[in-house]
């Protein structure tokens, strides 16, 4: 088999990322996809919660870097979808305990074994950073519209343009429908016409997201939430199906605006 | 970061400059300025061999190599292949060497055909060109011109240090901020964002000012 090794990134914190890359994961994995999600903010392990599997781990990452386990050890597989898993960080280190070397060489193993292989990186451009992109052959930026954190993401893209990367998508997050509306949002146009990478998804505001990620539940696996459905939609993208950028809600008046927006653009 | 790309090292025959030859040029230039800038007294006055291993290395490349070592005082000696091992022994007998013109700036031309994007930074001492955006948060830093073939959102330094008549152009025009020599200006707040036409920046009566690119006015920026 080989798989694809997609890392999600943004520069900057808070923007979603781990929700994300958890949400993407089971997406692919409800889709019948073998996918793995990938924590590597070592000394801030995150992406165990949000998936509801803080209490099955026994190895992490930085057990196989280090050779304490083997890698089919530390991964844990979810109970709710069979093709879904995941390999944590490490809580009591830190970054150095990994390397960008030994990332590519666990990516080369999880190629083999997985269709899908999700990295979800700590915030920022440092070690942390260089240890998750390095064994990534695709990487999705996730920013929400805000000035700080589509400045950040367009220095990541030029670091990740630097290192050679080919392949990079834009996922825009937490888009408030009344707020474009209104005009107080940073326009997507805006957003696309400073960072010209290629638009993989626009997900929106969805209060419901905080409590299932605070109960360890993933919207991706609920009809009802409209992120949950974004997330799903962006699954399907990724596996190269037509679905729609955004999804579609009640919100008819945002549904036209967007529609009106990407007339024309080839997308 | 990773791995520098720039490092000198000293051997028994002087000053050896090893540069990461896969990484873009641009790149090795600002990288090398940034080594310079860190102690710049200590390598005024210096003579350096340049590690190119065999690989074909353009002419104008060695020369923007050379223009920014000269800045800092630094004589490019020559070029040398690879030397690893040979630290301690004299170079090879054979080793071909390379004496470059020194460069006049006013009429080299440093071409950039890629978006420059936030934290990144192009700096040359002659004209610069940019086909692409200056995104917000990016700098473009010029002995002279500046021309922007796209959009100009980040910092643009012409005429670094004191080229009054230097100027500064973009299709698309709303710099962070701007410098021509040593003046400084930012766009006032109640600026309406660009407008559409290309438009540049020049220095009249010591103050920058900001105008539409007219056609056939070429000549009338060519002073000083």
């Amino acid at each position: 088999m080989t798989g694809r090794v997609i890392t999600v990134t943004s520069g900057k914190g808070g923007v979603g990322k781990t929700t994300f890359s958890a949400n993407v994961s089971a997406a692919l994995a409800e889709l019948g996809k073998k996918a793995v999600a990938v924590d590597t903010d070592v000394g801030l392990r995150n992406l165990d919660i949000v998936m509801g599997l803080e209490n099955r781990i026994v190895y992490d990452l930085v057990d196989v870097v280090e050779g304490r386990c083997r890698l089919q050890k530390a991964i844990i597989r979810d109970k709710r979808i069979a093709t879904l898993h995941m390999l944590p960080a490490a809580q009591t280190r830190d970054k150095s305990a990994v390397s960008p070397d030994a990332m590519e060489k666990i990516c080369a193993e999880l190629r083999s074994q997985f269709d899908f292989t999700i990295i979800d990186s700590p915030a920022g451009i440092e070690s942390g950073f260089q240890n998750a992109i390095a064994g990534a052959d695709e990487v999705v930026i996730v920013t929400t519209p805000h000035v700080s954190a589509i400045r950040d993401a367009d220095r990541v893209i030029g670091l990740l343009e630097a290192a050679e990367k080919q392949q990079i998508f834009l996922v825009i997050n937490r888009l408030q429908a009344a707020m474009v509306r209104r005009g107080d949002m940073l326009d997507i146009p805006d957003i696309l016409d400073i960072l010209a990478i290629e638009l993989l998804g626009i997900i929106p505001e969805d209060e419901s997201i905080v409590v299932s990620s605070n109960r360890g539940e993933l919207a991706a696996l609920h009809a009802a939430s409209p992120a949950g459905q974004a997330y799903k939609n962006i699954a399907r993208r990724l596996l190269g199906e037509d679905a729609p950028l955004m999804p579609v809600d009640e919100d008819k008046g945002l549904l036209k605006w967007l529609a009106r927006l990407f007339k024309g653009r080839a997308l | 970061m990773s791995k520098p790309r720039v490092k000198l090292s000293g051997t028994d025959y002087g000053l050896l400059l090893r540069l990461e030859w896969d990484s873009p040029l641009s790149q090795l230039l600002v990288e090398l300025e940034e080594y310079l800038q860190q102690s710049p007294k200590f390598f005024a006055g210096a003579q350096v061999l340049l590690e190119i291993g065999s690989r074909p290395v353009l002419q104008q490349d060695l020369e923007q190599l050379a223009a920014v070592l000269l800045r800092y005082g630094v004589t490019l000696q020559g070029v040398v292949p690879i030397l690893d091992g040979l630290e301690r022994r004299p170079p090879p007998a054979s080793y071909a060497t390379f004496t470059p013109a020194p460069l006049d700036p006013q009429t080299s031309l440093h071409l950039e055909q890629r978006t420059v994007r936030s934290g990144e930074k192009v700096a040359a001492d002659g004209h610069v060109i940019i086909m692409g955006d200056v995104n917000p948060g990016a700098e473009v830093i010029a002995g002279y011109n500046i021309f922007v073939w796209g959009a100009l959102r980040g910092s643009a330094y012409a005429g670094v240090p004191d080229h009054e008549e230097a100027i500064i152009a973009a299709l698309h025009f709303a710099p962070i901020q701007l410098r021509i020599a040593g003046h400084i200006a930012r766009p006032p707040e109640a600026r309406p964002s660009a407008s559409g036409t290309p438009e540049l920046a020049r220095i009249d009566e010591n103050a920058i000012v900001v105008e539409a690119w007219e056609r056939g006015r070429g000549g009338f920026y060519k002073r000083g």
